[in-house]
This record gives C-alpha cells, structure tokens and sequence, in this order.
C-alpha cells in the first residue's frame, strides 16, 4: 500500500509541468542542440576535407594505377619488385584509405584479366604487405574482419592459407560459414570435392557463388559426382547437375538418374534435372520427360518440359500434346501457348485440319500461332 | 459537467503523452534504421553484385514503365532503361494512350514493328491495341505496349505485368534515370534472403538539378527550385531514415511507385495494381503482406540504402499540392480499405505494429497538428495558457524534428557524398532549419485537404506533371 503511494507520488512529481519544464530546458534542449552542432560540424568537416583531398587523391590513384600496371605487366624480378614497392611505399605515405583502395585494385585486375601472372599478383600482395592485414583480420573475433579476410585469400588466390579457411567451416555464424565454404571451393585444388562431406544447408546466394566459381575457374568434375547426385542435401544435387551441364559431361547421368530427380519432391531438384535434359541434348529422355509431364505440379517445370522438347522432342510428342489441347478444358494459358509453340515448329502445317468445336477457342489458337510464327518473338 | 476549460485541460495532457509515444516512436526508427544500414554495409560483399552480372542463372528481370505523353523525353530515358548492367532482362514500355508522340517516336527511333503478341490478361486492364518489338537486335531486350488510356498508372503498370515474361519486376517510371547496376542491386535480396522475398525497394534521389550523361547520372546538385529543395530533404529522411528503419522491422508498407522490384506471381495472384487507388503503390504492398499472412508464408521485403533512382519532382506549387492531396487521399483510402488489419493479431506485425504506426503516426498528425493549433489558441485566450512552457515545449519539439532531420543526412552524406560542393552541402543544412516553418505547413494543408476529398468521395484527377527534362553535360 505505501509502496503504491509512493510510487504515485514518485509519478506525479516527475510527470508535474514543472519537472517536464526544467528536464526540457537543462537536459532534453541542450542536449539536443549538442548533438545538431556535432552532426552540423562534421557534416561540413567531412565534406571539406573530402573536397579539399579530392585532387590529392586522383593524382595517388593515377600513380597507383600506372605502378600497378607497371608492376602487373612488367617482367621484373622479384627483388626488383620488392624494391620498386619500397620506393612506393616511401614516396606516398600509405593510409588505410590508400592500402584498401590498391588491394581493390588488385583483386579488380586479377578478376577482370585473364593474362595476369598469379604468382606476380601474391608477390605485390605481400611486398605491399596485405598479407599482414588480412592475417589481422583473420584473427580478430569479429566475423565480418574474417569474412573480409576470407574475400581477400579468396580473390588473391592465397592457396597457402586453406587451413585457415577450413577452421571456419564449422562457424556458428552462418555468413562466415557460408563465406568460408566459397573460399575454400575457390583456394582449394580438389575444387567442388570439399562439398563431399558438407553437412550445412546452402544458400541460394551460396548456389550462385559456386556457379560463378564453376563457370570462371578451371576446375574438373569431382571424382564422386554420382554420389552427389544422391545426396539428400538439395542443394548439393543442384550443383552436381550444373557442374555436368557446365562440363557436358553427359555420360555422368544416365536416363535412369534422370527418372530418379524427377521423383524429388523438391521442385527446383526437378527443374534442374528438366534443364540437363535440354542442355544436354538427349533425346532418349523424351518419353521419361513425357511421363513425367502428366505429373508434374508446377506451372513453370511442366512450360520447361515443352521448351525441352524444343530440342530434343520429335513429331511423336505431337498426337498426345495435341489430345491434351483438346481435352485440358482449363489448360494454364502460358502452358497452351507453348504447347502450340512446339507443335507449331516441329509440324508447321499440323494446325491446318485441327479445330475445335468452340469458335473462341480457334480464334485463340491462331493468335497463338501467330505469335509462334514471329520472327521478332521468338 | 464537462466544461470547455476541462476538455481544454484534458487536450494538453493527451497532447503531451502523445508527442512522448512520438518521439520514442522516432527513437526507435533512428537506432533500427542505423542497424540495417550498418548491416547492409557488412553485408555487402557477402554476395558481390559482379557475380551476379556475371552469372549464366540470374533471375530473369523485366522492367516496367509506363508512359503517359512523355514525347519529350521518351527516347533518352528509354536507352537509359535499355544499358542496364544485367544478364537477363527486358524493358516494356507501357504506352498508356498517350495523346502526343510518344509512340510515333518510339517506332521511329527504335524501329518496332507491330507483332502478334499472345497477350494473357492475367490482370484485368483496359484493352491493349498492340505489341510493338525492335527490327534491330540491339533493341531486343525492348517491348514496347501500347494500350488505351486507363486513367492510372496501376492500369499501365498491369498491362506490363501481363505482358512480361520473367518472374520478377521492377516498376518504375519512365522519367526515371536508373543506376547501371540498379537491377543487380535489386535482384540481391531475393538471392540473399533465407525467406520468401516479395518486394524490395531503394533510395530515390531527386534529378531537377542534376547533369546527367548517356542516361547516366553524371553530376549530382542540390535543387535551386524552392519546392524541389525541400522535397530533397523529405526524399532523404523518407528513404535513408523511415524505409530503413522499417525494412529492419520487416515492416515496410510501402514500396515507392518509381522503384520497386516485385514477385511476379504473388503480385498477380492480389491482383496486381489497384487501377481505382490513389496511392496504388502503398495498397499493392499492403494486399500482398495480407495474403502473405493469410497464406502463413514467411516473408520480407527489403530496402537497401544505394541511390539507384533519379526522378523528377514536382517544382510548381500547383502540381506539387495535386500530388501531395493524391498521396494524403492515397494513405486514408488504403487505411479505410484494410481496416481489418488494425491491431489484427491474424496479420501479424502488419496488424499489430505497422498498419497501427501508420494510423497514429502518419495519418491522424496532420489532424493532430491542426487541432493541437486550436486548442493552443483557446488556451492563450480564454484559459490563460503557461507561455514559458508553451515555448520550452514548441523549441523542444522543434529541436528533435532538427536531430531527425540532420541524422538522416549526415547518414546519407557518409553513404553517398551527394552534391558537388560543399556550398551545396551548407544550403541542404540551412532548409533544415526552415522547413517545418514553411514546407511542413503546406504538406499539413495539402494532407488534409486529401482527406477531405476522400471524405466528399470527390473524382479523382492526376493532372499533368510538366517535365522540365534533364540537363545533360557534353
């Protein structure tokens, strides 16, 4: 009861109009109008000194860039390299900006240029002494200073330090992991084959990672690539077909391996398997895809099984598709047009004694066909 | 019995707490906001966006912009909108029944020809009278959608949709001057996210006073045109602060109609743009969030801290107040028609915490803002108001919008060293402190007339936006 009392009254007090008058006019105001000086004045700090640095700057970077590619393209000794970087680093003082901005470079020229010597680029990179930094960042606990660290090795191509990079694998930190798992695959000389026994989930930004490292880097297909075929980890799958797509390694999935991904329940599991079978051009899959049309669920894989037999589908396709156009009275409009795509192309004169007995409907179909038979559409 | 001096009394109290709930409301907005951007910043090499301009898979993007008799500029923008950085997209331009020579410019300079486009109406939109596609290769990637006049941007905006053929887009306008990397940038959250992405969303920057060269931004100025000058500083606060701070609290709500990248599907099965809204872009948003709780799906949407956009704003008074009284109709009339969601625990943080936000701190302020003003002066006459504290309270309040204000820029400022000089720079800070003084009280005046004209249920109008057109350097 007096505890209540006194917190009514601890209330009343602090909420009075006084109180509220001289908590607004010493603390709430003056702090207020403290902070808007400090962001007033380093607004206008910042900008000053940024524009006033600004030419200072374009000049280093010209000169960084003409003793890059200097360096780069040169065929100096090592010691002739390491003394030049000396001279550099004693004639531009160095700051943070400056070093972040010439490993950027760095990686910048080594992505973009194929001709670049990668032994060359790991000595600029050490003479400079980034080896150091990222070891700095390596080792701190934050694990975005280790993710940068883990982009530098990756791009540098600094192979001497997988061992760090494995440490990471089993991160808390899902990014750093998922970083890690990318570095590896990039630094590592087995490539994919550190996938092998990858327990952890990847992402869909992980998938576009290893595509890109698939399409860039030199790399073989892993020796266990069936197995990968059947793993349980989805994404793993996807990858596997890519990497056989990407290799044309078309004796690495037979029709049966075909028929199994096409049971996943998985509908991207589906559509990848959907994809090989176009890409990879074969044409003993077509009745396996046929069958496997009338039950597919989704929209977009069964419009992919038609696209596929764009390529691969013969005039065979033709007498059960064209049933299916008569008899599907709710057929999906992107599906049908499709279907009288394909029909149209591997048998231009088929539609010529097919009608239906609903008036709208053939005029529908020959707007299909005329969209099928513009040349600025297709 | 209730007396005029006790309702009086009564006003100042609520008066009080609510300015309190609104600053903490603000707090709240300002540390969120910080978070994601400086989460964003960590974030940003995750996934580079080079890889994904790269990529042999990227997610298919088209581009939607509908144009309404944009002759003047139509060209330039279009070859803006076609050099986009990205493997796989394409630009459909909505002719939405222009009554110049939009379209005539259109075939011209890029050579279209009539197809037989196979055109789904997945959205019901006004009748489309023909697909235009380009001769020449270079021009492949254009589609060109001519269609009779809706009298709405969701119209044209739908039409696109039906005419498009990747699962994803980006509406914008065609005035608009997007970033070469822009597509990238907003593919990024659908790749990133472990969630079902629905919409994302980036900062739009204002291109009255800005050069621009080969449809790109060349050269970025503060405005010298009174209303744009002020608009800057709402862009800024709006985007870097507000959109920030919501995308944080997966709670955005609205994802501005010059650019935005949406799930194609999710978007037709809420039935696209609502061609009857005024604010067509914030009621998409919301239908979507809905059938997303409705579905128990998992989702977000996004806001990433880049300026991707420059648009032309308004720099009249006359248009400048249309759309402002169309934005204010826009919110009451989508608030009015998702009433359900209101404190809803069905929907979630929607019902809970945003669609609340929205009522109490977007809609009812210029309400409050004009009654609290009464209430001051029925207190200085009649009841002998405390003058000190009317003061100390007024520079109080006035102190805070400053901060928030100033927050933002700098934040803008340390992310996107806008502006050439600066001189420039010192000009944006001095209309900081002038806004709320001049600005604020048009916008008040122009909400409330937008509520009054949803209230009389008065015919809507667009009005015609005149186009001053870039300044381009040599």
């Amino acid at each position: 009861m007096i505890y209540n009392k006194l917190l009514i009254s601890f209330f009343l007090i602090s909420f009075s109009a006084e109180s509220i008058y001289f908590f607004l006019l010493y603390f709430f105001i003056p702090l207020i109008v403290l902070f808007v000086i400090l962001i007033i004045f380093s607004l206008l700090y910042t900008r000053y000194s940024a524009d006033k640095n600004e030419h200072n700057l374009e000049v280093i970077e010209n000169d960084t860039n003409s003793f890059l590619t200097d360096l780069i393209f040169s065929d100096y000794t090592s010691i002739e390299m390491k003394e030049k970087i000396s001279a550099f680093k004693k004639q531009y003082k160095l700051n943070a900006n400056l070093k972040k901005y010439i490993l950027n470079k760095i990686i910048h020229i080594k992505e973009n240029l194929n001709e670049t010597n990668e032994h060359t680029i790991l000595l600029i990179y050490k003479y400079f002494g980034f080896d150091e930094i990222s070891n700095r960042l390596i080792n701190s606990s934050s694990w975005y200073s280790k993710s940068q660290a883990l982009y530098q090795y990756q791009n540098i191509g600094y192979k001497i330090k997988t061992g760090y990079v494995k440490k990471l694998l089993d991160s808390k930190n899902s990014s750093l992991r998922s970083n890690a798992i990318i570095a590896l695959i990039s630094l590592s000389d087995e490539k994919f084959d550190v996938l092998d026994n990858y327990k952890y989930n990847i992402s869909k930004a992980d998938e576009v990672k290893i595509l890109d490292i698939i399409y860039r880097k030199k790399s073989t297909v892993p020796k266990n690539i069936n197995n990968w075929l059947q793993s349980k980890n989805d994404s793993i799958v996807i990858i596997a077909i890519k990497l056989i797509v990407r290799f044309r390694y078309k004796h690495d999935i037979s029709l049966e391996q075909i028929a199994y991904l096409l049971t996943s329940e998985n509908y991207k599991v589906r559509k990848e398997a959907i994809l090989a079978v176009r890409e990879l051009v074969m044409f003993e899959a077509n009745d396996i895809l046929m069958q496997h049309f009338k039950t597919e669920t989704n929209l977009r894989n069964k419009i992919s099984i038609i696209k596929t037999l764009n390529t691969i589908g013969t005039t065979e396709n033709i007498t059960f598709l064209s049933i299916l156009l008569k008899k599907e009275e709710n057929l999906e409009l992107d599906l049908k047009l499709e279907i009288v795509n394909f029909i149209n192309k591997t048998n231009a004169s088929f539609f010529n004694s097919y009608t239906f007995e609903d008036e709208t409907k053939n005029i529908e179909l020959q707007k299909m066909i005329a969209h099928s038979n513009c040349p600025y559409l297709n | 019995m209730i007396t005029l001096e006790s309702i009086v009394k009564s006003s100042e109290l609520f008066f009080g707490w609510y300015s309190l709930f609104y600053i903490l409301v603000y707090i709240i907005l300002a540390v969120s906001s910080f978070l994601e951007i400086k989460k964003y910043y960590i974030n940003k090499y995750f996934l580079h966006k080079d890889v994904i301009i790269k990529s042999n898979n990227a997610l298919g993007v088209s581009i939607i912009a509908p144009a309404f008799n944009e002759g003047f500029t139509i060209i330039s923008n279009v070859k803006s909108l076609l050099s986009q950085e990205y493997p796989r997209f394409e630009v459909i331009i909505v002719n939405d029944g222009s009554t110049d020579d939009t379209l005539e410019k259109l075939i011209s300079e890029f050579s279209l020809v009539k197809v037989d486009f196979f055109y789904i109406e997945k959205i019901i939109t006004q009748p489309v009278k023909g697909h235009y596609r380009s001769t020449n290769p270079i021009y492949n990637k254009l589609l060109v959608v001519d269609k009779e006049n809706g009298k709405s941007k969701a119209d044209a905006s739908n039409a696109g949709i039906n005419s498009s053929k990747y699962s994803l887009f980006i509406c914008t306008d065609v005035d608009c001057i997007l970033r070469r990397d822009t597509t990238a940038m907003l593919v990024k959250p659908f790749i990133e996210s472990e969630k079902k992405v629905i919409a994302a969303g980036a900062a739009l920057r204002i291109s009255n006073s800005c050069t621009f060269k080969e449809g790109m931004l060349y050269e970025s100025h503060y405005p010298d045109n009174f209303f744009a000058r002020f608009q800057e500083l709402e862009y800024i606060r709006s985007f870097v602060f507000g959109r920030m701070a919501w995308s944080k609290l997966n709670g955005l709500l609205l994802v501005s109609g010059g650019l935005g990248i949406f799930d194609k599907d999710t978007v037709i099965e809420v039935g696209g743009y609502w061609h009857k809204s005024l604010g067509e872009d914030l009621e998409l948003v919301t239908r979507m969030r809905k059938l997303m709780h409705e579905k128990k799906i998992d989702f977000e949407i996004k806001y990433i801290p880049e300026s991707l956009c420059w648009t032309e704003v308004p720099s009249d008074g006359e248009v400048f107040l249309r759309q402002r009284v169309r934005w204010a109709r826009g919110l009451i009339q989508t608030l009015f028609l998702h009433r359900k969601l209101f404190f809803n625990p069905k929907y979630k943080n929607t019902g809970l915490i945003v669609f609340p936000y929205y009522v109490f701190c977007e809609f009812v302020v210029p309400i409050l803002e004009v009654v609290g003003l009464i209430f001051i002066f029925l207190d200085l006459f009649f009841f002998g108001i405390n003058i000190p504290f009317l003061v100390i309270i007024s520079v109080a309040v006035y102190c805070f919008y400053i901060l928030i204000t100033l927050i933002s820029i700098f934040l803008d400022q340390m992310i996107h060293k806008q502006y050439s000089n600066l001189k420039e720079v010192a000009k944006l800070i001095v209309m900081v402190f002038i806004e709320p003084f001049i600005y604020h009280p048009i916008n008040i005046y122009a909400s409330l007339k937008g509520y009054l004209h949803f209230f009389l249920q008065k015919e809507k109008k667009w009005g015609v936006m005149s186009r001053k057109g870039f300044k381009t350097a040599n």
